[in-house]
């Protein structure tokens, strides 16, 4: 406990070192800014404006598709009367639509997410593989969801509200075929969902990954490719010249720290003060800044 | 018997197959893999059970597949030219009946199962709460609807569900919130064979998402559970445990099985599991005292044994 520093006990002297430590800040927005299905955090809008004020440049990394980019920037702007830009959001969808151009990807996707994600790949012009939705009675059609249709070229799988066992059956026969691409996007273990944690995404994309034998390419969080698409964006920037905020121990810390970026997590999402207190020194999720809120960097 | 490498029956000498033979009372088999899978029979394996039957074997069967019906399984015994018992034959969801009434359980059960396996439950008297089956909205509030619904769910127990789903999934996780909410499996299985090396993700993966995210371990009704071994024991009044012989396709869910009830053990090549995988197998919990290609070997020295005799 002794190294974690909390915002607002900073002396007015570490405080003017914290705020000359950092260029670029990474901000999550679910449980950070605000809080998930409901409206921003008092002061989190303050404390953004505040960090541009300072010169800091602020870019959102969510692992939240489900609400597109556009939606996002207009839930800042309603919300926070912040002006946020499309270059300035980080989701899976959007990092793998990037991704698929990137290798110049052709082909069908078999899309394991919400019609927003898809939405995007569609928007960019990718081709998404039939889908078997319907309810499964018989072993015959449990065999027709598995195997019918055409063969895919990419298996994505992201947060998907009706996602089922014959879906995930279908990605692994897919994924059987070695020159099929393994995509995943949000892949926390558990997210924090009311007064507790629910099974997340990352629960599934495991479930594909140990039956087919092999990794995905993860641009979500916790993803080490994700971590590789963040270093690239500002090569400018040294990693140890960015903040990263966020709520979640493993996929927004432990996350960041491997990266090198310096650390901060509210508590206003997923994570107590006794689950940070309970941390051995030199834990991996052991982040180097404390606050109670987002809004504690609005005084800074 | 040897520890370390498991011998081909046909490769006994025909003093080791007679001693073999003699050397069990009762056989313990599955069924899917070994008698037949999902389209054919295996050919020679009703030859084998109905040989061994005459030899004076009793016969039981343990199946993880409750999708069927004991009914349905006898008829189909019938077909292929074997006469069974339905108390002969068990399977997760009985043994579900039967652990629950062994301890007292009363009630609301969560279940993610096939429609056999939950009417088995039900004819039984236990009363049950499913679902969704529905396509939900793609939102957090009407997921929110459909896994939190305050119902005093005493029991979660989770087998093969066909249309399994991410939320009927992350509703149970809500229930095993309860430390008191029992939790129960029946297949184990982390792969489920429907023809010769092709596999599907078996219900074993799913169960563990709810292993894993709750943290508890699940009582376990299928093979390889240690209460199904409880139960077996009971129902069959085995004693001699080293007099039994199990038969089955799968290592981990046969073979393991086997061992832990302290059965010999007789992995068939004939199902889920190729002799690739039997070599390059190193956990000792998972190797056969014997394998076979198939039934049909058995049929084969039993045939001999008798020439020999007569």
């Amino acid at each position: 406990m002794s190294s974690l520093k909390q915002i607002k006990e900073l002396s007015p002297e570490e405080r003017q070192d914290f705020v000359e430590s950092f260029d670029l800040v990474f901000c999550d927005c679910d449980g950070v800014v605000w809080y998930p299905l409901r409206e921003f955090i008092p002061r989190s809008a303050e404390a953004l404006t505040n960090l541009e004020r300072h010169g800091k440049k602020v870019t959102f990394v969510t692992n939240n598709s489900i609400i597109s980019v556009k939606d996002h920037i207009e839930k800042f702007s309603k919300q926070g009367q912040l002006l946020v830009h499309e270059d300035q959001i980080v989701h899976p969808a959007q990092t793998i639509c990037d991704h698929l151009k990137s290798i110049n990807f052709t082909g069908a996707i078999y899309c394991l997410a919400t019609n927003s994600f898809r939405k995007v790949l569609t928007d960019a012009g990718f081709q998404l593989a039939e889908e078997f939705g319907s309810v499964i009675k018989t072993l015959k059609d449990l065999n027709e969801a598995i195997y019918g249709g055409d063969p895919a070229q990419a298996v994505v799988i992201d947060v998907d509200f009706n996602l089922s066992a014959a879906k995930m059956m279908r990605a692994h026969v897919q994924l059987q075929n070695p020159e099929c691409l393994f995509l995943a996007g949000a892949a926390d273990a558990l997210i924090p969902f009311g007064k507790g944690e629910i099974i997340g995404p990352g629960a599934f994309i495991d479930v594909v990954t140990q039956a087919v034998g092999r990794q995905p390419i993860t641009l979500g969080k916790p993803g080490k490719e994700l971590r590789k698409v963040l270093l690239e964006r500002y090569p400018d920037i040294p990693a140890s010249r960015i903040l990263f905020v966020g709520d979640s121990l493993t996929s927004d810390i432990e996350f960041a720290r491997a990266s090198g970026y310096q650390t901060l997590l509210v508590l206003t999402g997923g994570t107590k003060l006794e689950d940070v207190e309970s941390l051995p020194s030199g834990h991996p999720q052991l982040p180097d800044y404390l606050a109670d809120f987002l809004g504690d960097l609005a005084d800074i | 018997m040897n520890d370390s490498h498991p011998q081909h029956i046909l490769h006994l000498s025909e003093e080791q197959q007679k001693k073999f033979l003699g050397s069990f009372d009762r056989v313990v088999s599955d069924i899917d893999g070994v008698i037949w899978n999902m389209y054919n029979t295996i050919p020679g394996a009703p030859e084998a059970f109905v040989a061994l039957e005459k030899t004076g074997k009793e016969l039981t069967f343990v199946t993880n597949n409750s999708v069927r019906t004991v009914e349905q399984a006898v008829r189909h015994f019938e077909k292929i030219g074997m006469s069974v018992r339905p108390e002969q034959i068990t399977h997760p969801s009985q043994n579900t009946v039967d652990y629950l009434r062994q301890i007292n359980f009363q009630g609301l059960i969560y279940i993610i199962a096939s429609p056999p396996f939950k009417a088995v439950l039900r004819e039984a008297g236990f009363q049950l709460i499913d679902g969704p089956n529905e396509i939900i909205d793609e939102n957090f509030q009407s997921l929110a609807k459909k896994i939190f619904d305050q119902q005093p769910v005493n029991a979660v127990i989770i087998d093969v569900d066909f249309n399994m789903s991410s939320t009927k999934l992350l509703r149970a996780q809500l229930y095993l919130r309860n430390p008191e909410c029992l939790f129960m499996e029946g297949a184990t299985d982390r792969f489920l064979p429907i023809g010769k090396g092709v596999n599907i993700i078996g219900p074993g993966a799913f169960t563990n998402i709810l292993l894993e995210a709750s943290g508890r371990k699940p009582i376990t009704v299928g093979k390889p559970g240690r209460e199904l071994g409880k139960l077996l024991v009971e129902k069959y009044k085995i004693d001699q445990s080293d007099r039994v012989l199990m038969v089955g396709d799968m290592m981990a869910q046969d073979i393991v099985f086997g061992r832990q009830c302290g059965f010999q053990t007789l992995l068939v090549l004939s199902g889920g599991c190729t002799l690739e995988q039997l070599r390059s197998e190193t956990d000792p919990s998972h190797i056969p005292d014997y394998y076979a290609d198939s039934l049909a070997d058995v049929a084969q020295i039993l045939g001999q044994s008798r020439k020999s005799h007569f």
